[in-house]
Formats: C-alpha cells, structure tokens, sequence
C-alpha cells in the first residue's frame, strides 16, 4: 500500500509539472496575471488537509477506526460532519448557480436541501444508531436474510455514490479550471489522485476531521461573503431585488416563480428526491455509526440542521446577489454569452468580484477542500460497501478477516478513484445540483423506502426487498439513462425519450408497491420467522439492548 | 413509563411528524410549479426561509422531546 502511495504522490508532482507549464502556455497567450496569491492559499489548504490526513491515518488501526473513525465523535462535532458532508459543491456551487439562472425557483433548492433532516431525525437516527455496525445496510439485514439484502444494497449504493461524485468532481474540474487557467480534465484527475490518497490512508477519522474544519470554514467564509453582498446594495434586499430585475437578461420574471418547473411530474418527482434522499445517502447514513449511542446520533442531526438550514440561506442570498452583480459586468462573460466557467462558478465569480484575489483564494481553497472531502466521504462509503457488505457479509458470512477487509477497502478506493475520473470526464457541462439531485432519486427509490419499511413495517419479507428495491433501482437507472442530461447531453440524442427531469415519482411507487404486494404473498418459513422478529428488532431499534436476534 | 410505551409514543411522532413535514414540502413546491402567480418572488423567498426555520426548531424541540421521554422511563435503558 505505501508504494502505492508514493506512486500517487509521484503522479500529482508529475500533474504539478504538467499544470505548471500548461499555465505558463496559458498565461502567455492570454497575457494574464497568473492569480498567484489565490493560488498559494488553495495549495496551503491542500497540504493542510493532506496533514490531517497523515495525522488521522497514524491513529487508525483497526476496521472500527476505519469505517466509523473509532465511534467516539460527539454530537457536535458529527453534526458538523454531517453538515460537512452535506455542503458539497452541489450545495455551494450548484446552488448558486440554479439561484443566478432561475431567480426566485432556486427557493426549492434551498428549502430542498434542508427539508430531509426533520425524516432523518423522526424515522432513522435511533434506529440505524442502534441496529448498525459500519453501513446502514446492516440495518435493513438485521431480521431479512443477510446475503441477498447486502447484494441489493451493494448495487444500490455504487450507483447513489457514482452519481453524487459526478457532481463534485464537475464541480472540482470547473473550480481548477477557473484558477489555474487549465484543461478541465488536468482538475478531475487531480481530484482523483487526491481523494484516494485521503481515503486509503485515513479512512473514516480523516474524512470527519476534514468535513468538520471545512464545515467551519466554509461556514464563516459564506457568512462573510453574504455580508458582503448585503453591504454591497447598502444592506437593503429591495434593492438586490430592484436591481436584479434591472440587469438580469430574464428581466422582472427573475422574481417571479416558475422558471425552473415546467411540469407536475418533475416537480413532484424533484420533492420526493428531496424528502427522502438524504435519507437514504450511503456517506450520510455512515455518520450515524461514528457516535458513541443514538442520544448523539439525535444529537448530530440538530446540530447538522442548525448549520445546513443558516448555510442554505446564506447561498440563496450569494445566488441572488450574483444576479445582481455579476449580470451588468461583461468580464465575467465569454463570447457565447454564457458566464465564465459554467453556472456552477457564480459563487467564486462574486467572490473575486466583492473581495479580490484573496477572497477568491480563500473560497476557492474552501470549496476545493470541500469537494475533496465529500467524494472522499463517498469513495469511504463506496469501499466500504465492497469490503464490509459484499466481502464480510457476502463472501466470508459475517466471519471476515479483519486485515483482509481493510485492505480490500483500500484497494476498492483506488478503483472507485477511477471510475471517479472517468465520470468527471464525461459529466463535464452538467450543473453539479441537478446531477446530485439524481443521485438523491434513487436514494429515495431503494435505500430510503426499504430503510424505512423494514423499520416500520412488520410485514416486509427478504423476498419483497430484493424484488421492490430492485425494480425500483432498475426502473430508477433506465429513467435517469433516458432522461436528458444522459441521453441528449452524453449520448447525444436529439430528444430524451424520458421527458421528465427526475425519475423519483415512478421508481419510488414500483418499489413501495412491489416490496408490498411481493411481502404479503410471501408464504414462506423464511417469511414468517423474519415478521415474527420485527418486535425484538423494533425494541433494540429503540432501547439500544443487545444485538443478538439476527436471523442469521 | 414502560418499554412498550416509549416505543409507541415515538412511533406514532415520528410517522406524524415526517407526514407532516412532507405535505407542508410538496404544497410549498407544488405552488411554486403549479400556481406561481399565487404570491409574489420575494414572499416564495420568506416563505421557504419560514420553512428552514421551521425545520431547525421542528428538529430541535423533537431532539429535546426525546431525551425527556427516554428521562422518564422507568428503570432507564440498559
């Protein structure tokens, strides 16, 4: 593994030297003024976040420290990192940009992002605290049959975790693209060799650690720079408001409602996905295993809503802002009239426009640290879902090799790293909020429903889960392959044959109502003993007792 | 209070209160895409902000809640 390691370092100094001359080339022929001081405080930030990982990874020593960072954060500090985890770059950077192009619709996004937590609390932290090892997964197969519900799940869970890092990694293309003055596709692998470096080495602890310090910084730097955007239109939002309307290209429909929603179904589709998929995110639902009992689980999501619900205000106000700011300023655009960078820079744009170079620097580094830990969280969840649901579970039957696990953990981590590169490759023009919007679709669609039904719901039966939630993951890939930002943007198609924008209306009924119909008629032995234990698991779901009924 | 209470209590405010919080989510985004000219841009603005706040003190006072009742169960949780 440390050779490994040393390969990956030799790769990013190899990059260095590749971006160094590329920009050297960039710089001559666009006579530009290289953003030195930007840039000096981005790699600081990097080599800072590098330095806790060192840190994080000397003190990780066995599968608990790995997969749950030793189980011993407290709620504040895991509300932080949820909160970390959940202000990504479709968050920060995807946000403001829907704000900037929509106006008043990026209201759903805001609110959106912010209306799950409430479900989570209700129906989820107790129980996954109390019937959870490492993944949310050995919830569900607490009292179904263990092997065929890891495999579900293992499935379900690479596809969730691939969509999400597409958003970060376009996100993280876009931002490097944008300081540096380099090809996009220079950022995405960098992002690539990064993450796998954080996550090999550190695993769990390092992760958290990063999101927390993140969290913070990119709360502080948010606030400062909404303060800066109020000062701006002398703290009046009349006339952010007035002047919007003034400049924007959408004139006074930026403040009118229904730019962004054109139809039912994708408006009811883009709620559920909001309600229910945080709920069923793998890197989200791994929090809850990194506190001590479920008290801090309660504890961690309130403390995650206070910060996600103040940060998504403070990013509809940049958004708006934007609009405002940046729309009567032709520097900020390129020939085709488009903004530079994609919507998805709006943010950093404002930055640099309110606060210099050293803004730019600093928000810049943040969002990139950001990002970093985010898919950092995700390849975590997505090894994790390799080495303790397929290879514990599945192949070794719940007696795994604790060395083995780890190591095949690690080496998942360079694979998913791959993967990784190649969707930012292929994702490039995507706005990183509707593609994390995706991810959050079939969330809802398998992990959420059957969380919850298998929760709630004495009913459901092995054979139910495995029929409903793979239907409704099937019918959730084929939809999301059929919709637009697929098939016309990467396939190139001229017309989606799905018309809709988000699959979650359709996926979610095919499962909810196949795990049903299939559970009801389930006459089996199987079947009968799985009910007959939801009463033991119901109790240890909320009493936190021992955990020895499992089925099998 | 016993086990089986506690169990039941939170049971039913969590199924009420997730319903709850979802009916108010897709009315806010149904009005948004199905009768925009209801209000006005700026008052969708309060309105979603009204509901973030809403959903932090909703957490908060559940958080609290819970703690209580787990407080008064008799013979506490071993």
């Amino acid at each position: 593994m440390k050779k490994i390691h040393i390969l990956s370092l030799l790769l990013i100094a190899a990059l260095f030297k590749n971006i160094t001359a590329a920009h050297a080339v960039e710089t001559v022929q666009n006579s530009a003024e290289p953003k030195l001081l930007a840039i000096s405080i981005f790699i600081a930030f990097v080599i800072l976040s590098l330095g806790i990982t060192y840190i994080a990874a000397r003190r990780t020593k066995s599968a608990d420290d790995f997969y749950a960072g030793g189980g011993n954060l407290t709620g504040f500090q895991n509300g932080l990192a949820i909160a970390g985890d959940w202000m990504s770059a479709a968050t920060f950077l995807g946000m403001s940009g829907l704000v900037f192009l929509y106006g008043v619709d990026g209201i759903i996004f805001a609110v959106g992002a912010a209306i799950s937590w409430p479900i989570v609390m209700f129906i989820l932290a107790d129980r996954v605290r109390n019937l959870g090892q490492y993944t949310y997964v050995d919830v569900v197969a607490y009292r179904l049959s263990s092997t065929p519900i890891h495999i579900l799940f293992s499935f379900s869970s690479l596809v969730i975790i691939f969509l999400y890092m597409i958003a970060q990694m376009v996100g993280a293309g876009a931002l490097i693209q944008l300081l540096f003055g380099l090809p996009y596709h220079y950022a995405v692998i960098l992002v690539g060799i990064l993450m796998t470096i954080y996550v090999s080495l550190g695993g769990m602890l390092a992760t958290s650690w990063i999101q927390i310090i993140k969290a913070v910084i990119l709360l502080i730097g948010g606030t400062f720079l909404v303060f800066l955007v109020f000062k701006s239109f002398g703290f009046s939002i009349d006339m952010m408001f007035q002047r919007a309307t003034e400049v924007s290209p959408r004139g006074d429909s930026i403040l009118n409602a229904g730019n962004l929603l054109t139809d039912p179904i994708s408006a009811i589709g883009l709620a559920l996905a909001f309600l229910f998929g945080p709920a069923g995110l793998p890197h989200i639902l791994m929090r809850f295993f990194t506190v001590p009992n479920s008290a801090a689980a309660r504890s961690s999501v309130s403390y995650a809503m206070l910060f996600i619900g103040y940060f998504q205000i403070v990013v509809f106000f940049i958004g708006l802002g934007a609009i405002s700011l940046l729309s009567s300023d032709s520097g900020y655009f390129d020939a085709a009239s488009g903004i530079i960078g994609g919507s998805n820079m709006t943010a950093l744009h404002v930055s640099e426009l309110l606060g210099g170079e050293l803004l730019f620097g600093i928000v810049s580094a943040v969002t990139f640290a950001t990002i970093l830990a985010v898919v950092a969280g995700l390849t975590l969840s997505a090894a994790s879902t390799f080495s303790h649901d397929l290879y514990s579970a599945v192949i070794a039957k719940g007696k795994p090799n604790e060395k083995v696990e780890v190591s095949i953990s690690r080496f998942a981590t360079l694979g998913v790293g791959l993967v990784a590169i190649g969707l930012g490759l292929l994702f490039e023009k995507q706005n990183v909020a509707y593609m994390a919007v995706l991810s959050l679709a079939v969330a809802a669609t398998v992990n959420f429903v059957l969380l919850a039904l298998s929760l709630y719901w004495r009913g459901l039966t092995t054979r139910g889960a495995v029929l409903g939630g793979g239907a409704g993951l099937i019918s959730a890939i084929i939809l999301v392959v059929l919709s637009k930002p697929v098939w016309v943007d990467v396939f190139g198609y001229a017309e989606p044959i799905y018309p809709y924008d988000y699959p979650t209306l359709f996926s979610m009924t095919i499962t909810i109502i196949i795990a049903i119909i299939v559970s009801i008629t389930d006459k089996s032995d199987g079947g009968a003993k799985e009910r007959a234990l939801f009463d033991a698991q119901e109790a240890i779901s909320e009493l936190g007792a021992d955990k020895n009924i499992r089925s099998n | 209070m016993n086990k089986m209470d506690l169990i039941k209590v939170k049971r039913r405010a969590a199924l009420y209160l997730s319903a709850f919080t979802c009916f108010i989510f897709i009315g806010f985004v149904s009005l948004i895409a199905f009768i925009p000219t209801i209000m006005s841009g700026p008052n969708f603005i309060f309105s979603g902000f009204i509901l973030i706040i809403y959903n932090i003190i909703l957490v908060s006072l559940y958080g609290r809640w819970s703690k209580r009742l787990y407080a008064q169960l008799d013979g506490g949780i071993e």
